[in-house]
């Protein structure tokens, strides 16, 4: 079987047990075995069995199939279930790194991070951040120094889609309050709602790629940027926010009263402009459907 | 006759399930896929459980592991067992992963007696945890241990007996795996204690080289439609499910694969089911 990717050869596991006679330290062996970056062949070797003969003591082969051959139809079905559920939540990353690239990363990522959750739902959720802080994805943070930023979108728009379900304020819950009530009032927030903050200006990414578009020829710049990323109904939504909306979300995201968002907001921009910004921002708001409740 | 709840088919599911235009009896869902905080998958799932029975079939018990058993997930799979209230669970007798490591797939265990003691020991735990039976699928196998005392049914039979546990008996997978492992699977079918089957799995499979592979990605085979009539004509009529996971087809397809294991089941057995 070919081996699996450029990104993965330096990087090899330390010594292993044999498989021993425990049905623990068989499957401790078989797991890194069909783990094993480079292919069961490599695999092999780095585990001191370069010639099979461990595992054709453990696994049964015959003349048309060996042991190993039979390892590699789980090893291959391994590779091949992650990178399609991490190419299906990282889309736009895959689109804008192309299929080599965003193979080589998945590679190495499963070999850092193998799955430890008991649903593939979670296989991606350490993506981001080794993507973004680990030596081992150095090569890839060279190549695309944007790409952990677009990965952090993406994933929040996974967790968006699946969070706890909460209602969405009518707007004359807002209208009906009494004014005397307004400074102490917290805006409870969806808990699909994520406000990212971003160091390289990757949203045009992952429009693209929702609007079934090629990704821009011209890798995203580095900008400062924030995103807000929720879900109204079934559907998940992100909009960009300016730094004044963000500083206030993220206010009402720590559980702030409306008296210190508007506070926040008049420090930005003066107290002459805060009221009617942060009016508009409630507006806003209740309109994308971020006010769950009144607290 | 049930067929597997997916995604794509919640419009005409639940469209069609409160009007009673259904032509199935109820779905199996997949336990993983709803132990989320919240989302269209779990709403979907209430509001199809108002009007139809349904199953859990779960992937992650990785009950042969030697790994502890993941109580977080038994409690999550609690939470949702209480939610919905499933006519039944069923999980794989297999293991998923190990040291920590989940390779999310469902692989075979030597049929040895320590493995024996292993699997009964736990799936005894998981049922004391849940309050209830389950009931464990065999699964396709692309390998086999040297180690192995037992032939595969045997050691099915034999946990399922020890642990007083149920069997989810997978007429495709024991096809591809006596292809894979060169076995009769008429005798495995033959030596399955009859009392202990909840239910029946048919679903496709495909070729790679010397090898069939457990896909979901095709109809089922004819040669897996003559041995599912030769497990109910022993079994009687057991609850019988169609499991379509790849190349997913319209619902009304999917229906009529079921439609289909009906009337087989209906001839085998004489009379309606």
């Amino acid at each position: 079987m070919s081996p699996r990717g450029r990104a993965a050869d330096a990087q090899r596991g330390g010594a292993e047990r044999r498989p021993g006679a425990t049905l623990a330290e068989t499957q401790r062996w078989l797991v890194r075995l069909i783990a094993a970056p480079a292919g069961v062949r490599r695999g092999l070797e780095e585990l001191g069995d370069p010639r099979g003969e461990a595992l054709a003591g453990m696994v049964r082969g015959d003349p048309e199939l060996s042991a190993e051959r039979r390892l590699e139809v789980y090893a291959d079905a391994y590779f091949r279930r992650l990178r399609d559920v991490l190419a299906q939540d990282y889309g736009a990353l895959r689109a804008a790194l192309g299929g080599e690239w965003f193979h080589d990363l998945a590679t190495a990522y499963l070999w850092a991070r193998p799955p430890r959750h008991p649903s593939l739902r979670y296989a991606g959720a350490r993506l981001p951040a080794w993507l973004g802080a680990d030596p081992r994805a150095l090569p890839f943070r060279r190549r695309f120094p944007w790409a952990a930023d677009l990965a952090r979108l993406e994933w929040a728009l996974v967790d968006a889609f699946d969070a706890a379900d909460a209602p969405e304020l009518p707007r004359e819950a807002l209208a009906a309050l009494p004014l005397e009530r307004w400074p102490e009032l917290r805006l409870e927030l969806p808990p699909s709602l994520q406000l990212l903050e971003l160091d390289w200006d990757v949203l045009p990414l992952r429009r693209a790629f929702d609007a079934g578009a090629p990704p821009e020829p011209t890798p995203p710049g580095p900008a400062a940027s924030r995103v807000c990323v929720w879900r109204s109904g079934e559907r998940v939504l992100h909009r960009g926010v300016d730094r004044v909306e963000a500083r206030a979300l993220a206010g009402a995201l720590r559980g702030e009263p409306f008296g210190s968002l508007c506070e926040a907001i008049a420090a930005e921009l003066g107290e002459a402009l805060a009221p009617a910004r942060a009016a508009a921002l409630l507006e806003a708001w209740c309109r994308d459907g971020w006010i769950a409740r009144l607290g | 006759m049930g067929v597997g709840l997916r995604p794509v088919h919640y419009p005409e599911v639940l469209a069609r399930a409160p009007a009673g235009l259904l032509r199935v009896d109820w779905f199996e869902a997949l336990s993983e896929n709803y132990l989320v905080p919240g989302g269209r998958p779990p709403r979907a799932l209430a509001q199809l459980r108002s009007s139809a029975p349904i199953a859990l079939h779960g992937v992650s018990l990785n009950v042969g592991s030697a790994d502890p058993l993941d109580e977080a997930y038994l409690a999550a799979l609690q939470e949702l067992v209480d939610r919905i209230e499933p006519a039944w669970i069923s999980d794989h007798l297999c293991w998923t992963g190990a040291g920590g490591h989940n390779l999310h797939d469902l692989l075979p265990l030597p049929y040895t007696e320590e493995a024996i003691a292993h699997v009964v020991e736990r799936v005894r735990r998981v049922q004391e945890r849940l309050r209830r039976r389950i009931a464990l699928e065999n699964v396709s196998s692309y390998l086999s241990f040297t180690a192995d005392l037992v032939p595969e049914w045997e050691f099915l039979a034999a946990v399922a007996e020890a642990a007083d546990c149920g069997i989810l008996l997978d007429v495709n997978n024991v096809f591809v795996s006596a292809h894979n492992h060169g076995f009769d699977p008429v005798k495995y079918l033959d030596a399955i204690p009859a009392d202990r089957v909840f239910q029946i799995h048919l679903a496709g499979h495909c070729e790679q080289g010397p090898l069939l592979l457990d896909t979901h990605d095709h109809p089922v085979r004819d040669e897996v439609w003559a041995l599912f009539e030769h497990a109910v004509r022993r079994l009687g009529p057991v609850s019988t499910l169609i499991e379509w996971d790849d190349r997913i087809p319209e619902y009304d397809r999917l229906e009529a694969e079921a439609l289909r294991a009906r009337e087989l089941l209906a001839g085998a057995c004489g009379g309606p089911t």
